[in-house]
C-alpha cells in the first residue's frame, strides 16, 4: 500500500503538472509574463525536492524495517521449528503445510514428507471422527477460539499414544479461516507416571501387610487393609487419631517419637496393641518420604506382626535346647556309668592283680605276666577315664564350672603342645545353671579344637570372668586369624563352626561374639547377662 | 609293732576286695572294716577307732569330700586318705580342703598306695606324683607375673587400651569406646602388650589385677 508521503508526493506531482499545462495556457494567450512563469516554476520544482528529500528518507527506514521484520520473522520459524512441543499448521481441509521437528519426531516421519500429507493419516482410527468434526467446527465458527482435547495419535510404525491437543484458526483479514494451528503434547510419560501412582496406590491399599501414612507431628494420615486387619480400626475411625494411639496405654515410649527421628529409613522393634486390646510384638519399618508440595514431612510406617513368628522361634529354641539337653544327659549318663562300673571294675582287678604277685612264689615267667596283665588294666581304667571325660567331664558335674575348665585347658594344652592360660576371676563357689556350665564348657572346648584345626597359634588365652552384669568367656590365641565379614554364613565362620557356638550361647540366653582379623590371632566372646545365669540353688550330691 | 588299722569306703565291692587284698598283704596294714557309702561308714568308725580312713571321692549320697568332712568333725583325729578315678587337682583340692590329709589315685601302682598310706599313718601330707607335677606346673605358670613390668611404661592411650582389655572388651568395642579405628586398637594392644612382657589377654587380666585396675569395679563393664 502507498505511504502518506508517497500519495502527498504524488499530489504535488499532479498540481505541478496542472501548474505547467495552465501557465502554458496563460503564456500563448499572453496573460502572463516570462519572469512570473520562471518564479513560479522555481517554487514548484523547490516544493517537488523537498517531497523528493522526505520519499527518499522514508524509503531508507522502510529497508530498515523490512530487515528486522525478516530477523523476527525467522526468530519465529527458528521458535516454532525447535519447539519442544508438536507444532503443525493445517489448511482448512486438515492437509499439513507446514510442521516442527518435535511434530515431525512424534509422527516418526520426516518434515518433508509430512508436507502435503491428510493429519488424519497420523490419528488412531477411534480418533478420527473427533478429529474432523473439531476441524468443521473451526472452520465454520472461526471465532470460536481455540479448541483443547486429547487425540490418541498413531505415528508411523509406533504403538499409539496420547496427545493433548490445541488447535485454533489462522484468519485472512476478513476474519474468515485461512488455516488451522495445531499444537501436540505428548502425555504418555504423564499417563504412565498416573498409572503407576494409581497402580501403586491400590497396592499399598490393598497389600496384606499394614501400611499408614504419618505426618511430622504424629498423625496418621492414611491407613490400608492390612492395617485395617490388624489392628482392627477402620480407616474413617483412625486417621485423623495420633500415631501413639496404637501403643498399650502402660507402654513407655512414643511411636511418633521413633518415627520422628527417622531421617530415611529405620526400623525397631515395639509393642503395638489392637483396638480389640491385644498386644502385638511389631517390626515397625519406617521410611521418610520425600516432602510433598506443601513441604510438610510424611512417613509411610510398615508393620510386622512377629508375635507368632517369635513363638514359633521361641518353641523351636525349646526344642532345640531340649535336644541338646538331652543330648548333655545322655552322654553324662553313659560317661557316670563308665566311670562307675567300667572304671571301678578296672581298678579292681588292678587291686587283684597287685595283691596276687604278693601271694605266693611264682616264677619269673608268671610274674612277667601279671605285670603284663597289671599294666594292661592299668591302662583299661585310663582309657576308660579318658572317655568318660570326653564324653562328659564329671569335674562339671561335681566341682562346677572353673574346675572344669582347668581340667579341659590343662588337658588341651598337654595333649596340642600349645601353650594355654586361664584366669578365672570374680566367680566364687557358687554354681550357675547346669544349662549355663554346659554351654560355657562345650564352647570353650570346641573353641580350643578350633585353635587346634586352624590357628597355628602359640599361646591361648581362656578367661572366665564374672561382673555385676554377667558372666564373660575370653577364648583368645595369637595364631594366623581369619579375615570376618559381617555375614554369619561366610567361609570364615564356617570354618570355626560359629553356628553351634552361637547356638550354644543362645540357648543359654546370652551372645557370642567373634573377633578376628588375618595375624591378629581370633577371639571368642560370649555373654551371659546376669539374669541368665541362675545359679542352682540345690545342694552338691 | 602293731599294724595300722586301716577302714575302706567305696560304694564298689569289687573294688573294696582288691583294696583288702593289696593292704592286708602287707605287715604294715591292716583293713579292720569296710563301708560302701559314707553314713554307715561313720557308725562303724565310732564302733571300731580306725588309724586311717581310705575313702572313695564318688559314692551315693555323701560324697567322699562331704564324708571326709562329717568325720573330722567327729573324730577330729581322724587320718582320711583319698581315693579317686579322678586325675584332677581340683579334686583333689576339694578333699585336701574338708580335712583329708592326702589323695591318691585309684590308677597308681599298688606300692604308691601303700607308700600313701604309710605317709599318712607318720602324719604326713601326700599328693599323687602325677598331680604333684600339675601342682608345680600351676606354679610356673603364676610365676610369669613376676616379669611383667611397670604400668608407667604405658602412654595414657595405651593404658586405657590395657584396661579396656583387660574389663573383656573386644578391639571393636575399644576401638568404638574411644573413637579411634580398628587397625590403632591393634597397634595400642600389640605395642603396650610386648612394652609389658604380656603375653595374652590372662597375662593382661593378671597385670590388671595386680595394678587394681579392676579392684574398684569388679567385672565393671564385662557385658
Amino acid at each position: 500500500m502507498p505511504s502518506r508521503k508517497h500519495i502527498a508526493f504524488k499530489q504535488r506531482c499532479e498540481e505541478a503538472a496542472a501548474l505547467f499545462a495552465s501557465m502554458r495556457h496563460r503564456l500563448h494567450s499572453g496573460g502572463l509574463e516570462p519572469a512570473e512563469v520562471l518564479q513560479e516554476l522555481g517554487n514548484v520544482l523547490e516544493e517537488l525536492e523537498v517531497s523528493s528529500e522526505e520519499l527518499r528518507v522514508q524509503s531508507t527506514e522502510l529497508k530498515s524495517a523490512h530487515s528486522k521484520i525478516e530477523a523476527e520473522r525467522q526468530r519465529y520459524e527458528e521458535l516454532f521449528e525447535f519447539a519442544p512441543d508438536s507444532y503443525l499448521v493445517l489448511d482448512t481441509n486438515g492437509v499439513i503445510v507446514e510442521c516442527n521437528r518435535a511434530a515431525a519426531a512424534l509422527l516418526n516421519r520426516d518434515q518433508s514428507y509430512l508436507m502435503g500429507k491428510p493429519f488424519a493419516l497420523f490419528i488412531a482410527a477411534s480418533d478420527k471422527k473427533v478429529f474432523r468434526s473439531r476441524i468443521a467446527h473451526l472452520v465454520h465458527h472461526p471465532q470460536s477460539g481455540a479448541q483443547l482435547f486429547e487425540l490418541e495419535i498413531q505415528p508411523q510404525s509406533r504403538s499409539a499414544l496420547p496427545a493433548f491437543t490445541t488447535m485454533g484458526c489462522i484468519l485472512d483479514a476478513n476474519q474468515a479461516a485461512i488455516g488451522i494451528r495445531c499444537i501436540l503434547h505428548d502425555m504418555s510419560s504423564v499417563r504412565r507416571l498416573e498409572k503407576e501412582r494409581t497402580e501403586l496406590a491400590a497396592m499399598v491399599e490393598s497389600s496384606n501387610d499394614p501400611i499408614f501414612g504419618v505426618d511430622g507431628r504424629g498423625i496418621i494420615r492414611n491407613w490400608n487393609k492390612g492395617s485395617e486387619r490388624l489392628f482392627g480400626y477402620k480407616k474413617e475411625e483412625i486417621v485423623g487419631k495420633h500415631v501413639d494411639w496404637l501403643l498399650p496405654v502402660k507402654q513407655g515410649g512414643s511411636l511418633s517419637e521413633r518415627i520422628n527421628e527417622c531421617q530415611d529409613h529405620a526400623e525397631f522393634e515395639m509393642v503395638c496393641q489392637s483396638k480389640k486390646g491385644t498386644d502385638m510384638d511389631c517390626l515397625v519399618t519406617v521410611s521418610a518420604m520425600q516432602r510433598s508440595a506443601a513441604n510438610e514431612q510424611l512417613f509411610a510406617v510398615v508393620i510386622r506382626d512377629m508375635t507368632q513368628s517369635k513363638r514359633a522361634n521361641q518353641l523351636l529354641q525349646t526344642a532345640l535346647r531340649r535336644a541338646v539337653e538331652a543330648q548333655e544327659e545322655e552322654r553324662q549318663r553313659i560317661s557316670r556309668e563308665l566311670h562307675d562300673h567300667l572304671g571301678q571294675g578296672a581298678a579292681a582287678l588292678m587291686y587283684g592283680l597287685a595283691s596276687l604277685s604278693n601271694s605266693g612264689p611264682m616264677s619269673s615267667q608268671q610274674q612277667q605276666e601279671l605285670s603284663e596283665l597289671h599294666n594292661l588294666s592299668c591302662k583299661l581304667a585310663k582309657d576308660v577315664h579318658t572317655i568318660s571325660w570326653e564324653l562328659r567331664p564329671a569335674a562339671l558335674d561335681d566341682l562346677g564350672l572353673p574346675a572344669a575348665l582347668e581340667q579341659l585347658v590343662r588337658t588341651w594344652s598337654d595333649r596340642s603342645k600349645i601353650a594355654a592360660e586361664l584366669e578365672i576371676a570374680g566367680v566364687g563357689e557358687k554354681r550357675f545353671s547346669t544349662l549355663v556350665e554346659t554351654s560355657i564348657f562345650r564352647i570353650a572346648q570346641e573353641a580350643l579344637t578350633n585353635v587346634l584345626k586352624h590357628s597355628g597359634a602359640s599361646l591361648v588365652s581362656v578367661v572366665l570372668r564374672q561382673g555385676k552384669n554377667g558372666l564373660l568367656l575370653i577364648v583368645e590365641d595369637d595364631g594366623r586369624g581369619v579375615l570376618l565379614k559381617t555375614n554369619a554364613s561366610n567361609v570364615g565362620s564356617q570354618q570355626l563352626g560359629l553356628t553351634s557356638m552361637k547356638y550354644r550361647a543362645a540357648s543359654a540366653g546370652g551372645t557370642l561374639e567373634i573377633e578376628s582379623s588375618p595375624g591378629k590371632g581370633v577371639a571368642i566372646f560370649v555373654r551371659i547377662p546376669f539374669a541368665n545365669l541362675a545359679s542352682a540353688s540345690e545342694p552338691q550330691a | 609293732m602293731s599294724k595300722l588299722r586301716i577302714f575302706l569306703v567305696d560304694d564298689h565291692a569289687l573294688v573294696r576286695d582288691g583294696l583288702k587284698m593289696v593292704i592286708n598283704a602287707t605287715n604294715e596294714f591292716e583293713v579292720v572294716g569296710e563301708a560302701s557309702d559314707g553314713q554307715s561308714a561313720l557308725q562303724e568308725i565310732s564302733r571300731l577307732n580306725p588309724d586311717i580312713v581310705l575313702m572313695d571321692a564318688a559314692m551315693p549320697g555323701w560324697s567322699g569330700a562331704q564324708a571326709t568332712r562329717q568325720m573330722r568333725q567327729t573324730f577330729p583325729g581322724l587320718k582320711v586318705l583319698g581315693l579317686s578315678a579322678h586325675e584332677d587337682l581340683a579334686y583333689a583340692r576339694q578333699f585336701l580342703d574338708s580335712g583329708a590329709c592326702g589323695y591318691v589315685l585309684k590308677r597308681a601302682a599298688a606300692k604308691d598306695l601303700l607308700q600313701a598310706l604309710e605317709a599318712v599313718g607318720r602324719g604326713d601330707k601326700y599328693v599323687d606324683p602325677i598331680l604333684a607335677a600339675q601342682a608345680v606346673q600351676d606354679g610356673n605358670d603364676h610365676s610369669n607375673r613376676d616379669r611383667m613390668a611397670d604400668a608407667k611404661a604405658l602412654s595414657e592411650r595405651e593404658t586405657k587400651v590395657m584396661m579396656l582389655l583387660a574389663q573383656g572388651h573386644s578391639n571393636k568395642e575399644i576401638a568404638k569406646a574411644l573413637g579411634v579405628s580398628l587397625k590403632t586398637v591393634e597397634t595400642y594392644k600389640s605395642r603396650s602388650m610386648s612394652k609389658l612382657g604380656l603375653v595374652g589377654r590372662t597375662d593382661v587380666i593378671r597385670f590388671a589385677l595386680k595394678h587394681g585396675w579392676l579392684r574398684d569395679n569388679p567385672g565393671e563393664d564385662v557385658i
